[in-house]
């Protein structure tokens, strides 16, 4: 029953593209920096090495990874020194990421990202890079299989005949297209083109470069540059854009019994599937941008690493939708969750806190422009009742509501966060207070759930109301 | 909010403290004599100079006289059946509460400094975090890590 198998042949090229796309930057600051003055054969020496190096390990790693499963469990073999066995019960494995990548899709295969318990420590996450569509199917039946022995429960057999449920939530084509506008890409765009430059610091002549821009700058075509930088600043835009609309094409959520299934992507396509009981927590943003036309997103926390590709933890289930479906859709996907719930302000004296904070940083700089410009820099001194009207909008914002299973708290103002977590999903719970809170009976408090660093917080808030959240999570734990 | 429930721990922890405080300032009290030296290798003006010793002296005192009493007196834990009550801050109060129910798992610790008083501390870890009371007694801190473990594993089969 366990033969022993083996990776796709294609599970090289994709691993061995993979490193080499991590270090061709390196490699070529090595060869820049090295032939200073003429290219000559030697300079080429240790970037071939490295990739003759990358190239060999990546065949012999292929050679050496083995897999297979039965009923029971998955067992994978790796390492080319090191002989490494994990086996890994099927009932443990929470939750499975199915992407087709470039690479995989020209050998008709797919990519399998397995999460297990334990994730931790760094050894329950297995990437199978390469296996046929059907495998992968199987895979998961089996998965599901052990899961529901291990439950001992009964489902009807009606699980024979099969077809995917219908999607609970799409996105059309326009709708991508507004997320890839208005999501906050563009500014991580600029930050790698910026990182890309720095590492570049080693044949890019900057100090020329700079001394050339400032005579640029002194001679008549300051609009040249001004318009290079506004070209530059648009094109990142686009780059963004265009990745966005990659990742979110064709995005699909289903509901399978009780996991939760998101499809999406275009070049690479990939399915997301997380069982609900690992649901620790639901977040909702609204930006700026795209609450002025009443949409919002929301995504999950769910106890594990990256399955989506971003950051531990966390899954989008829904880039942009309409504020009115939020509740309909998370009461089909996340019964247990409710989003109706009303939410407290925060109490009156808080209001002065919250107007006085963006004054403190901003009270600086707008002395200093003062004094500098001299007659005109005083108009930064306009910026501050600015600051402060931001900070009585974010006062307004801020809440919190308890409900006998469910805290939910409410935080930003760019950025509006409102995270529900259930009470059985708390891991712990803060509340802090200066001595300048305490003064006004105020406490700040924060919640945190499973992965590590996940938590949310509101500033200011009643110190009663405080001790109330507190007691709710206090005491025989009744759900 | 009452931010004095619980039990205080050791009356030992100011002098550990108050040595680690001492140890850290020496070792930047090389880093800060170092600077100096370059200094007056440059005849750098005598203000400069004056305005670091300050800084470090501030330092000292802050980290060996000032700070550790304090600590010591705002530290509360109390650990009962359903949660484990922590608070401590000097200038921010802040108080945990972590329910019995999500811990994983205990440890106590003992660094050489811990050893020579007698006292130990203890580590608990959720799946999110972890979190320390420092300077117990030693036996009370074996106490407790057998209690919170009894506690936990009973919470988590009530749990569901």
């Amino acid at each position: 029953m366990m033969s022993k198998r083996r990776l796709h042949p294609v599970a090289i090229l994709s691993g061995v593209g993979k490193e080499l796309k991590n270090m061709i930057v390196p490699l070529l600051v090595i060869i820049a920096a090295g032939s200073r003055n003429r290219f000559s054969w030697r300079d080429f020496i240790v970037p071939l090495a490295a990739v003759v190096y990358t190239v060999v390990m990546g065949v012999l790693s292929w050679i050496r990874f083995t897999y297979a499963w039965d009923e029971d469990r998955l067992l994978v073999e790796e390492g080319v020194f090191v002989r490494k066995r994990r086996s890994i019960p099927l009932e443990r494995i929470h939750g499975m990421s199915v992407t087709e990548g470039v690479w995989q899709r020209m050998a008709g295969v797919v990519q399998v990202h397995i999460e297990a318990a334990g994730h931790v420590l760094g050894e329950a996450e297995v990437m199978l890079r390469a296996i046929s569509r059907e495998e992968a199917r199987q895979l998961q039946r089996c998965v599901e299989q052990a899961k529901r022995k291990a439950e001992t429960i009964d489902h009807p057999a009606s699980n024979a005949n099969r077809c995917p449920p219908p999607a609970l939530f799409t996105l059309s084509m326009k709708e991508v297209w507004i997320v890839s506008l208005t999501s906050g890409g563009t500014l991580g765009v600029v930050v790698a083109l910026g990182a890309f430059l720095s590492q570049l610091v080693d044949f890019i002549p900057y100090e020329a470069l700079v001394r050339d821009i400032q005579s640029t700058w002194n001679g008549h075509s300051r609009w040249f540059l001004g318009g290079f930088v506004f070209v530059v600043l648009f094109a990142a835009y686009g780059v963004a854009i265009v990745q966005n609309m990659v990742r979110y094409a064709s995005f699909a959520v289903r509901k399978q019994e009780d996991t939760i299934v998101i499809t999406r992507g275009w070049l690479e396509r990939k399915s997301v599937s997380i069982p609900v009981a690992r649901v620790q927590g639901v977040v909702i943003h609204e930006n700026w941008l795209r609450r002025l036309f009443g949409y919002a997103s929301v995504s999950l926390i769910h106890a594990g690493g990256g399955l989506d590709g971003g950051e531990a933890g966390d899954v989008v289930l829904c880039p942009l939708i309409k504020k009115n479906r939020v509740a309909s859709i998370m009461q089909t996907c996340l019964s247990e969750y409710d989003p109706t719930v009303a939410f407290h302000p925060l109490p009156k004296r808080a209001k002065s806190r919250y107007m006085l904070r963006p004054l403190c940083w901003l009270v600086i700089p707008a002395v200093l422009a003062a004094y500098v410009e001299r007659p005109w820099g005083v108009m930064a001194f306009l910026l501050l009742p600015f600051g402060a009207w931001i900070g009585a909008c974010r006062f307004h914002l801020a809440g919190w509501a308890l409900s006998p299973g469910q805290l939910a708290l409410r935080s930003g103002l760019f950025r509006q966060t409102t995270t529900y977590v259930l009470k059985r999903h708390v891991q712990s719970f803060q509340s802090s207070a200066t001595w300048w809170q305490k003064r006004k009976r105020l406490t700040t408090i924060s919640v945190s759930v499973m992965p590590l660093g996940t938590r949310a917080r509101v500033v200011d808030v009643d110190e009663a109301n405080a001790v109330v959240m507190s007691r709710w999570l206090e005491g025989k734990r009744k759900k | 909010m009452r931010y004095d429930h619980g039990k205080p721990i050791s009356i030992k922890a100011v002098t550990v403290w108050r040595l680690t405080g001492a140890l850290g300032t020496l070792a930047s009290g090389v880093v800060v004599g170092g600077v100096m030296w370059l200094l007056l290798r440059f005849h750098a003006p005598p203000w400069l100079w004056a305005v670091l010793a300050g800084v470090w002296v501030v330092e000292a005192i802050v980290w060996v006289v000032w700070l550790p009493p304090l600590r010591q007196k705002r530290w509360r834990y109390d650990i009962r059946e359903e949660e484990i009550d922590i608070q401590r801050g000097v200038w921010s109060t802040r108080r945990t509460l972590i329910p019995m129910a999500r811990v994983q798992y205990v440890d106590v610790r003992q660094g050489p400094l811990l050893k020579r008083y007698k006292l130990a501390s203890i580590a608990v870890f959720t799946a999110a975090a972890a979190h320390e009371i420092p300077a117990l007694r030693m036996d009370e801190a074996e106490r407790l890590c057998r209690l919170i473990a009894e506690w936990a594993k009973v919470a988590d089969s009530d749990d569901v």
